[in-house]
């Protein structure tokens, strides 16, 4: 990989999306309004998310340590798969790392979203001290994806990989999904404002030894 | 006996009668002489200077001359008053040696001379003594009167020497040849004249029959050499050489087999060796490397390293290739892949009309759409919209695609190609690695080197064994042993066969001699050949170290005169007839009459020709009405002799 990958803005649009589209809740969509189908919580919750989608080597692992919590055998089918479609060289957006995550502003690609009346940001707190950001997904945005998924099988597998991403988080809090991607050691040991390096050789051999071990 | 000795003894020892001789002589061993007459020995003078010293006082000039065979007596009434000292100068003299003369009067003396006679020949000893050392000479006196020097001394050794040498030829005595030391290391020694003189001088507690040295069996031998045995002497030097060369046999055995011993002991450990080291050397396969093979096996590992080496580069190359190539079909593939995504997106995004503003999310007026869509100018910054091309799309689509596809065919390519390049870089890998344990296995393992030295081993041992595979000769009997042991046996049967009555005719005269002397109750007396005396005495059977100190005294005189008598009636013995009696009434014999011992010796003395007596005694009185006063030298009352 010689070159740092980047992804445009119209392609995070997208990829943001996916993952407002997967991971938000319909619980409390009545108290923003007749448009809206779904909200989700807090700016780093929607960046701990992104950056499982944009690498997918941590994610896999994520998959493999869930499989031997859960022994759900599916994941490890998943996992298998990012490595057979060489995902982590192919699809690897990297990150830099701030003081609280991986972080890149968002701000562009959620734009092209509010502008075309996809999404709702809503602010709490006071102009200059938000305490948290929600986004609000319209009738309109869950369309959006779907009509993007259906229009290239490039852009279904945002949804399908936000899906999984979902799935992987929970109903976890950004911070506590922060602290589950610091627990790899690649992760923490980057140094600040540097790319965060991938794990990928190491996630390949802890999925062949769960392979072998199912004797195959 | 036909034949001599001599001939019977090289007989026994398979070896001529001229080589036996002159190995028996190079022993010291000779053949018995012809018996002859003993010679006697008589003092006729004796005298001494000097000045005396300490408390007394006053210059020595003693002389006694005229003395004659018979007996003569030294006599004082107290003691301490040089007695003794006549005697023992007279000993001194004789033995060249003194015997218990004082160191004081012996440092007060200047000069001394004793004249003396060998049978018919006359001899004197003169010599000055300074601070107690001798130097003089031993003349022989020729019948007008003019000396002839026979020796001369300066010191005592040579003293001695000189009267030992003179006395034992003259008397025709032999040394006594005796064993001393521990058993098994055995020296010989000589007694020599100056303890067979001590059969000339009865003095002490008389303790022993003859002489006063009870070491070695001296007795025994003073009495056969004074008795003149045939064949005494000649068994007498056979037996000490006997010893000495069975000594010498023995010890060599036992060395011998010491070193047999030792031998088997390491023929033992060498088999030991022997085997473990032919065991390793079996254990080295014989097929192991010679140098030939160490060095084509060194070649092989030379001609396979660059090899090995030119395919791994080649290899790196195709994989750093194949690296590249990954990295630009991967480029391809994305490029594609966002070109694909950015086309689909933005068609959908700019399908749709904006419908707030994403910074205040105002609605956008109807009118901005309109102006939009009629003016191209954005409806929400109102900045001019390019008119979309969508031609030319398809082909940007198809050339990324082309291009994918070359690169990822480039890829499989280069995957082909870097596979049989790592086949080939393993297998020379593994070839020079193949070569290179061989070499190493044939270098270090169980080597050319190790079997050599496992071979040397071998028959380094081999030659040692073989080195020891005898015990070593056991030592050849000393070509001496046969001969001594012959001559031995020979001179013993001689011995045996011509001593014949002499020793019951020794026991006979010193009975009647004894019984003169005042042995009381004495009965028989049987001399042994060992000096003992056994005695019957008042019917009780006793023996001469039973009886008291006094009996010991008359019987030792009697085997003395006894001695000079039987040989002077056989024509042998070698007795001198000197007796000289040092007080004979001392304490320790004080139950001797004096005067009857005396009287009896004066008459025994008389019908023994030749024999001289000497006696030095207390009780003036007595000795003066016994043998007159022309015999006697008297110190009376407290006077001195000298």
């Amino acid at each position: 990989m010689s070159e740092v990958s980047a992804a445009s803005d119209r392609q995070s649009a997208v990829r943001l999306l996916a993952c407002i589209d997967a991971a938000g809740t319909g619980t409390d969509s009545d108290h923003w309004g007749e448009d809206i189908v779904a909200s989700l919580h807090a700016q780093s919750r929607l960046q701990a998310l992104d950056f499982w989608m944009r690498n997918p080597d941590y994610l896999a692992n994520e998959l493999l340590t869930v499989f031997e919590e859960t022994g759900e055998a599916s994941l490890v089918q998943l996992a298998e798969r990012i490595f057979d479609d060489r995902e982590p060289d192919l699809r690897r957006l990297p990150m830099i790392r701030y003081h609280f995550g991986a972080f890149e502003p968002l701000d562009n690609a959620l734009s092209i979203l509010v502008a075309a009346g996809l999404l709702k940001i809503r602010r709490q707190g006071s102009p200059g001290q938000v305490r948290e950001h929600i986004y609000l997904l319209t009738i309109k945005g869950r369309e959006a994806m779907a009509s993007l998924a259906a229009a290239a099988p490039e852009l279904a597998w945002y949804r399908d990989r936000a899906a999984i991403v979902t799935r992987i988080a929970g109903d976890k809090g950004g911070k506590a999904l922060k602290d589950r991607q610091y627990l790899q050691a690649e992760y923490a040991g980057t140094e600040l404002n540097h790319i965060i390096a991938p794990i990928t050789e190491r996630v390949r051999k802890r999925l062949d030894a769960i392979l072998e071990r199912a004797g195959r | 006996m036909t034949a001599s000795w001599l001939e019977t003894v090289a007989e026994k020892a398979g070896i001529s009668p001229a080589e036996a001789e002159i190995a028996l002589r190079r022993r010291g061993i000779t053949a018995d002489r012809p018996m002859r007459p003993a010679r006697t020995l008589t003092i006729t003078a004796v005298a001494f200077k000097g000045e005396k010293g300490g408390k007394a006082q006053g210059a020595i000039d003693f002389c006694w001359k005229g003395l004659k065979p018979g007996i003569w007596a030294i006599t004082s009434e107290k003691n301490f008053a040089g007695k003794s000292s006549i005697i023992e100068i007279i000993l001194w003299c004789l033995r060249g040696t003194p015997k218990d003369l004082q160191g004081d009067v012996r440092k007060w003396l200047s000069w001394v001379a004793l004249d003396f006679m060998v049978d018919a020949q006359p001899y004197r000893i003169e010599f000055t003594v300074d601070s107690g050392v001798p130097t003089g000479t031993l003349m022989r006196i020729r019948p007008g009167g003019t000396p002839t020097i026979v020796d001369r001394f300066s010191s005592d050794e040579g003293f001695a020497a000189a009267m030992s040498q003179f006395m034992m030829n003259t008397l025709d005595l032999d040394p006594i040849p005796a064993m001393q030391g521990k058993e098994g290391d055995k020296m010989t020694v000589e007694h020599g004249w100056t303890a067979l003189s001590g059969g000339l001088y009865f003095g002490g507690d008389h303790k022993l029959l003859l002489g006063d040295v009870q070491m070695g069996g001296l007795p025994a031998r003073m009495l056969q050499m004074y008795v003149g045995l045939p064949w005494a002497r000649t068994v007498m030097q056979a037996r000490a050489v006997k010893k000495e060369v069975e000594q010498e046999q023995d010890q060599s055995n036992k060395a011998a087999a010491r070193a047999a011993a030792e031998a088997a002991k390491a023929r033992t450990r060498l088999d030991t060796d022997l085997a473990a080291a032919q065991k390793t050397l079996a254990e080295l396969s014989s097929t192991q490397a010679t140098a030939e093979e160490l060095e084509r096996l060194a070649g092989e590992v030379a001609r396979l390293s660059p090899i090995a080496i030119d395919q791994a580069a080649r290899h790196a190359e195709a994989q750093a290739e194949l690296k590249g190539l990954r990295g630009l079909a991967d480029t391809d593939e994305r490029a594609l892949r966002n070109l694909r995504e950015n086309i689909v997106a933005e068609q959908f995004f700019n399908g749709l009309e904006p419908v707030c503003c994403p910074r205040c999310e105002a609605k956008v007026s109807g009118e901005r759409i309109k102006r939009e869509s009629v003016d191209l100018n954005c409806s929400l910054c109102a900045e001019h919209i390019p008119v979309e091309s969508m031609e030319g799309v398809s082909e940007t689509i198809e050339a990324g695609e082309r291009r994918a596809q070359a690169s990822s065919s480039a890829v499989e390519r280069a995957v082909a190609h870097e596979a049989s390049l790592r086949r080939l870089a393993d297998d020379a890998g593994k070839a020079v690695d193949a070569a290179r344990r061989a070499l190493e296995k044939a270098a270090t393992g169980t080597t050319f080197q190790q079997r050599r030295d496992a071979e040397l081993a071998v028959a380094r041992l081999e030659g040692a064994l073989k080195e020891r595979k005898t015990d070593g000769a056991t030592p050849a009997p000393s070509p001496d042993l046969a001969l001594v042991r012959a001559a031995t046996k020979e001179a013993e049967a001689a011995y045996d066969e011509s001593r014949g009555d002499i020793l019951q005719r020794l026991s006979e005269e010193i009975l009647s001699l004894a019984q003169r002397l005042g042995v009381r109750m004495l009965e028989a007396v049987k001399l042994g050949s060992n000096a003992t005396l056994a005695l019957t005495k008042g019917g009780e059977s006793t023996s001469f170290s039973k009886v008291t100190a006094g009996e010991r005294l008359r019987l030792r005189l009697a085997t003395a005169v006894a001695l000079l008598r039987v040989g002077q009636e056989r024509g042998l013995g070698r007795h001198p007839g000197l007796l000289i009696i040092d007080s004979p009434g001392a304490e320790e014999v004080s139950d001797i009459d004096l005067a009857a011992l005396l009287g009896e010796l004066q008459t025994i003395a008389r019908e023994t020709p030749g024999l001289q007596i000497l006696v030095a005694s207390a009780n003036p009185p007595a000795i003066v009405n016994q043998l007159g006063e022309d015999r006697c030298r008297i110190a009376e009352k407290d006077a001195y002799l000298w």
